[in-house]
């Protein structure tokens, strides 16, 4: 199985990853999710992350690509059940709050660490 | 052999001597062998043997014949019986045997009591592989055939029920084998004594009367008068068919053939893989030896031609060599034996023939394939070493600490170790207009020129930023992000602003770790102020957070290469870094940032790191009212 199952139902894009996303794979990942958002047209955008173990700056930014790409097509976009490791690099980077995980982005989570 | 055979053998013997007295007069003939051979015993293409050659010669400064000619005698030093022509040998060695066996002929065999000749059978058949019994017949009164007694039976012989049948010896077969009275074979054994003519019988079913017998079993006898008697071979037909598919199997999956010629009778037999390594029609027969020889590509004829010297010369031939068979080229290692007369010569060849083609386009593809590999190495390598340069032009890494005010500043940079990953780290340490010092670490996403380029942009923009605009740390990330939005590009940093009046550290972050703050022993992570990945979204808004230090205080900023956490928490990773700083921030050292740089190991080979440490020292003019110790050790840390 592929780090990348799409699927499309009434509307709404799953963009399922799994495994790292990282340098190694993050570029074909990311040409593979704009197109699926593209094609779609989809009202909204969610990215399943359950089966993702890590994502480097890379993955991040294949994250931050399709956000994009799905503000392009005015599409709603969240990322959904991310492990307790991701969460953090999440939290890390600020981005908790732009992909509808809640919690106060960034801020004081130092010592969380 | 009939006097037509053996004159056609000599005349092939005579040929190939011809052939290798012509190869042996001409130098360059000589060198073409000694690379045909070479090539034939290494598995290697003849050109490749043939640059061998050239380039031992070219290494030893000698004629390339000459090295050509060692390499003839050592590969040709298992000579057969001396340097006779061949057809005189083949003559003599033919002549023994024509003699022998008209003697043989002619002398009629002398009659002997079954006393004497069952000793006799008995060492003959212990000598020879098979299922073999030579029984005697016992007669009735009207002279009829009524019992057979067994003189000899092979010693390795299993009877059916699997019990050795040596103690059948001087036994009557209706007492020991019952079940073959009146069988087809036993009407053979009569009849062969009868008429005096071998015959072969069966497949026949033979029924076993032990318990340990098979039920029925399927058989076929061969039986030959032998003295007063008959010689019996059987062969269980069940087990020859199963060896049969055996080794038809085997075939298949080795795809690998087997031939053999009678060179005296000219007879050539081959085995079904070996027409179908041909793609020849069976029904058609084999392919002669000179039709066999057409089908080699002109290019392995030398090799060709060298195993035929060889096994002339009564080597063991293995080559590999090309053939076209149905417009397409196959690989075959061939494998050359014969049986030979008492000179050496081949009187009988037997040939194993494998396709190998296979393994060698699978060779081939590898190669091509390690080719394509390289040219991509070399283009990632080219990509690395100008990212590489571009890093050195835009982010000159100081070799050693610095002096800004109020601050001593060392950083290290520590590139991934695979090379095509020069990734974009990068750092920012400066005295601004206002008299502050602005420090900055980031991270751009990716790897390669295009995250080197990234970089320099955003550094290049601070740093003009920090002259025309601001040095308040949450308004330069605000920028950043505007800039990094526009180019589609993510990436992480980290800007402080250092007042030297107050002592006080202003910062903020974008998606960046926190700095580590040591003082006297303990150190701990900044409460970071909210700020989200630069380039995330088009605009964002980051909150700013103050420290003040102390003197000797440290501070140290990173990229996350320095702590590994893909298969640990961030908790996990940063443990040994914030112990290092600890100790050092304890330790006394004259010159700290040093050992603490010199000390911190970037724990994820794969990623690039950058390390900004500062340490907080008090200038000498407020020398007086301030801790003398901590001065005195960082006048001396460099």
């Amino acid at each position: 199985m592929g780090p990348l199952s799409v699927s499309l139902d009434q509307g709404t894009l799953c963009l399922a990853l799994r495994g790292d996303i990282d340098f190694v794979n993050s570029a074909p990942i990311t040409q593979a999710m704009r197109e699926a958002v593209a094609e779609g047209r989809p009202k909204l955008v969610v990215v399943d992350v359950a089966e993702v173990s890590f994502l480097d700056s890379s993955g991040l930014g294949a994250l931050v690509a399709v956000l994009r790409a799905a503000a392009d097509c005015g599409a709603a976009f969240r990322v959904e059940r991310p492990n307790a490791n991701v969460y953090g690099q999440f939290e890390i980077a600020g981005l908790l709050e732009l992909f509808g995980l809640g919690g106060s982005d960034g801020g004081g989570s130092g010592a969380g660490r | 052999m009939t006097v037509e055979q053996h004159h056609e053998y000599r005349q092939r013997l005579v040929a190939l001597e011809e052939t290798v007295a012509r190869a042996q007069l001409d130098p360059a003939a000589q060198v073409q062998r000694a690379a045909g051979l070479l090539a034939g015993r290494v598995g290697c293409q003849v050109d490749e043997a043939h640059t061998y050659l050239l380039n031992r010669a070219a290494q030893q400064g000698r004629p390339v014949t000459a090295v050509a000619g060692e390499i003839l005698t050592a590969l040709q030093g298992r000579r057969g019986p001396g340097i006779r022509p061949l057809d005189v040998e083949v003559d003599q060695a033919l002549r023994p045997r024509c003699e022998g066996s008209g003697q043989r002929v002619s002398a009629p065999a002398p009659p002997r009591a079954v006393d004497d000749w069952g000793p006799l059978m008995q060492q003959v058949l212990d000598a020879v592989p098979g299922n073999l019994m030579v029984l005697s017949p016992e007669f009735g009164d009207s002279s009829e055939i009524t019992d057979w007694v067994v003189v000899a039976v092979s010693q390795e012989t299993a009877d059916f029920s699997g019990q050795n049948v040596a103690r059948a010896v001087g036994r009557r077969i209706t007492e020991v084998y019952p079940a073959t009275v009146d069988t087809p074979v036993w009407q053979a054994w009569r009849d062969v004594v009868a008429d005096g003519r071998a015959r072969e019988v069966g497949p026949f079913s033979y029924v076993g009367r032990s318990d340990r017998s098979p039920a029925n079993v399927l058989m076929s006898a061969w039986v030959s008068p032998v003295g007063p008697g008959v010689l019996s071979r059987w062969v269980r037909q069940d087990e020859q068919t199963r060896q049969a598919e055996r080794i038809a199997q085997t075939e298949r999956l080795g795809q690998l053939g087997w031939g053999e010629a009678d060179l005296i009778t000219g007879q050539i037999i081959w085995s079904d893989e070996l027409y179908r390594i041909y793609e020849r029609d069976p029904a058609l027969g084999p392919l002669s030896s000179e039709e066999q020889t057409a089908l080699t590509l002109p290019e392995d004829e030398p090799i060709r031609r060298q195993a035929a010297e060889g096994f002339g010369r009564g080597d063991t031939v293995d080559v590999t060599t090309r053939i076209r068979v149905g417009g397409r080229v196959k690989h075959v290692r061939t494998v050359v034996d014969a049986v030979r007369d008492v000179q050496g010569r081949p009187v009988k060849v037997y040939g194993i023939v494998q396709d190998v083609t296979m393994q060698h386009t699978t060779r081939a593809a590898l190669a091509e394939a390690e080719q394509l590999l390289q040219q991509h190495q070399h283009s990632l390598a080219a990509e690395h070493e100008l990212a590489a340069q571009l890093r050195q032009i835009v982010l000159p890494v100081p070799a050693e600490p610095f002096d800004l005010p109020g601050l001593r500043v060392a950083v290290r940079y520590l590139p991934a170790e695979e090379a095509s990953r020069v990734g974009g780290d990068w750092f920012h340490a400066a005295e601004a207009d206002d008299g502050s010092v602005v420090l900055a670490i980031g991270d751009v996403a990716g790897h390669g020129m295009h995250a080197a380029t990234v970089m320099a942009q955003l550094r290049h923009m601070l740093s003009g930023l920090t002259v025309t605009t601001t040095t308040d740390p949450a308004h330069l990330l605000w920028h950043l992000n505007r800039l990094l939005y526009s180019c589609a590009t993510t990436a992480t940093a980290a800007v402080a602003r250092f007042d030297p009046q107050n002592r006080s550290v202003t910062w903020a972050q974008g998606g960046h770790p926190a700095p580590l703050h040591a003082r006297a022993g303990t150190t701990t992570e900044l409460a970071r102020p909210r700020g989200q990945l630069l380039g995330a979204a088009r605009t964002t808004n980051y909150d700013s957070a103050t420290v003040n230090l102390a003197p000797a205080d440290l501070l140290l900023f990173y990229t996350d290469g320095l702590i590994e956490h893909r298969r640990h928490t961030l908790a996990e990773g940063l443990a040994p870094v914030i112990a290092t700083l600890n100790d050092i921030s304890t330790s006394g050292s004259r010159q700290p940032l040093a050992d603490l740089l010199a000390r911190l190991r970037r724990a994820n080979p794969d990623d690039d790191t950058c390390i900004l440490a500062v340490r907080h020292y008090i200038a000498a003019s407020e020398n007086l009212q301030s801790d003398q110790s901590a001065v005195s050790s960082e006048g001396n840390d460099a």
